[in-house]
């Protein structure tokens, strides 16, 4: 399907994107907390592989390239923007919460809890913490996909789920 | 919570999410038109004249090629000292952060008594 | 051969600098640490960094900054390393220029925040101990620290304005050293 893509066929890249939008989506809605950015950013990314598309032999190489190009757009955005969400107990209304991903939480305010709180991470640990928990990746993979030090991936999702950890914490305790 | 279902409540809560529909749709009509050599092209590359014509692109583009390596190389080193650079502001800054915490913690008033 | 006598030359240059920490005493940390994060930027990856960024004032305060060192160490167990380790630290940090602005004590996590200030030459160095983990921050430049404030912006996250100054909060005096054996001190 990736050499189909590559060599114009139309119909192929549509099912790459197909194959691959909850991916570059999720990780755009996950760091960003915008649907309309998220989607804006997504489609960007897809954009992008069209014109890549030749350089990437395999499945395997689309999916660590649509991870790469995806966190990087998110970082460079947030950056931009600084607009990281402050943490607190008011949280960014969800719209169209129920058909991005919301359903089926076992404890719904929880889980929206973990993902503001998620956003609110510097760019870098946040992208790392993305990798880990939505792409279900190693650190060494992690780190192949970010290019950055394996122990740098270690480190900052150590640093990551304790921060996680410690406002978590204060929720329960407050509620 | 135990480790296990911390890693259960991240997995959960940060797992891939649908785009709204029409995603797909959206992104193909961005695309842009197939230029119209593509469509001579594309067929070619089944045809027999295809691998030489292949080779004199690639001896034309040879030495343009060696200018986009050392491009690229330059961009991989200044990417990785650029993501370093902001790994080091962000250790900077986060030491910074701590500080100002305990600075600025309300310390329990001592009883005059 | 000659890219390695101009990079012993730059490093002699650099050295010559009193804002400049030699951290390679903590290295050795290294093997025992489980997460080690060890950042050594010089002018010229400096240079490189800066050519990705495209904010013009954050590219200027870029230029203001000639070096970046990081040693960052994460230990599975307290008592991996001593306060000991980081006494060729703290003698560098006794050296002329240098300042202690910000000492804080608390449990067993010590932080102390130095200045260096010599002409129109500046720098940082944030030391941090805590039991598990270790830290060690060096930079050189800006002369006018606030900038480091507005730099920290280029990774997106809120800036050490508040703590350093130059930013719309006034930072606090520098609390006094605490007592030993104290562990609040009333400003």
């Amino acid at each position: 399907m990736v050499r189909a893509a590559a060599s114009g066929d139309r119909d192929a890249f549509a099912a790459l994107v197909r194959q691959n939008q909850s991916l570059v989506f999720g990780l755009a809605w996950n760091s960003l907390r915008n649907i309309a950015i998220a989607e804006e950013l997504a489609q960007d990314v897809f954009l992008e592989l069209y014109s890549a598309l030749p350089d990437l032999e395999s499945n395997a190489h689309v999916v660590n390239w649509l991870r790469r190009v995806t966190l990087h757009r998110c970082i460079d955005h947030v950056r931009r923007e600084r607009n990281r969400p402050k943490v607190g107990l008011d949280e960014i209304a969800e719209p169209m919460a129920a058909e991005n991903g919301s359903e089926g939480d076992a404890d719904p305010f929880l889980s929206q809890r973990v993902r503001v709180l998620t956003a609110s991470l510097p760019p870098r640990a946040r992208a790392v913490l993305l990798l880990r928990y939505q792409e279900e990746l190693d650190p060494p993979e992690i780190a192949e996909v970010l290019r950055i030090p394996v122990n740098t991936v270690k480190s900052q999702l150590h640093r990551s789920l304790a921060l996680l950890r410690s406002k978590l914490q204060r929720t329960r305790v407050a509620t | 919570m135990t480790e296990r279902e911390e890693e259960d409540l991240l997995r959960e809560s940060l797992r891939r999410v649908q785009p709204p529909d029409g995603f797909a749709d959206r992104v193909m009509a961005r695309l842009p038109r197939q230029p119209w050599w593509s469509r001579i092209l594309l067929p070619a590359r089944r045809a027999a004249w295809a691998p030489a014509l292949a080779i004199l692109l690639v001896a034309f583009l040879g030495a343009g090629s060696w200018e986009y390596a050392q491009w690229r190389d330059r961009r991989l080193r200044a990417e990785r000292a650029h993501e370093e650079l902001v790994q080091a502001l962000e250790i900077t800054t986060e030491k910074v952060q701590e500080t100002k915490a305990r600075l600025f913690r309300p310390r329990p008033m001592r009883g005059i008594l | 051969m000659k890219y390695e006598i101009f990079a012993i030359a730059t490093l002699i240059t650099l050295a010559c600098f009193g804002q400049q920490l030699d951290l390679s005493s903590l290295d050795k940390l290294a093997a025992k640490a489980k997460g080690s994060t060890v950042i050594s930027l010089d002018p010229d990856k400096l240079a490189l960094a800066s050519s990705l960024v495209d904010d013009k004032d954050s590219k200027k305060l870029m230029n203001g900054i000639k070096g970046i060192s990081v040693r960052s160490f994460e230990f599975a167990e307290k008592g991996a390393f001593s306060r000991g380790d980081l006494d060729p630290i703290r003698k560098q940090l006794t050296g002329a220029g240098w300042s202690r602005a910000i000492s804080v004590k608390e449990n067993d996590e010590d932080v102390e925040i130095y200045f260096y200030k010599s002409g129109t030459s500046g720098g940082l160095a944030i030391v941090s101990a805590e039991p598990k983990e270790l830290t060690v921050v060096n930079i050189i430049g800006p002369a006018d620290l606030s900038s480091l404030g507005k730099l920290s912006g280029l990774a997106g996250l809120d800036g050490v304005q508040g703590l350093i100054g130059g930013g719309s909060r006034k930072a606090p005096p520098a609390p006094a050293a605490p007592k030993s054996g104290s562990k609040d001190d009333e400003e």
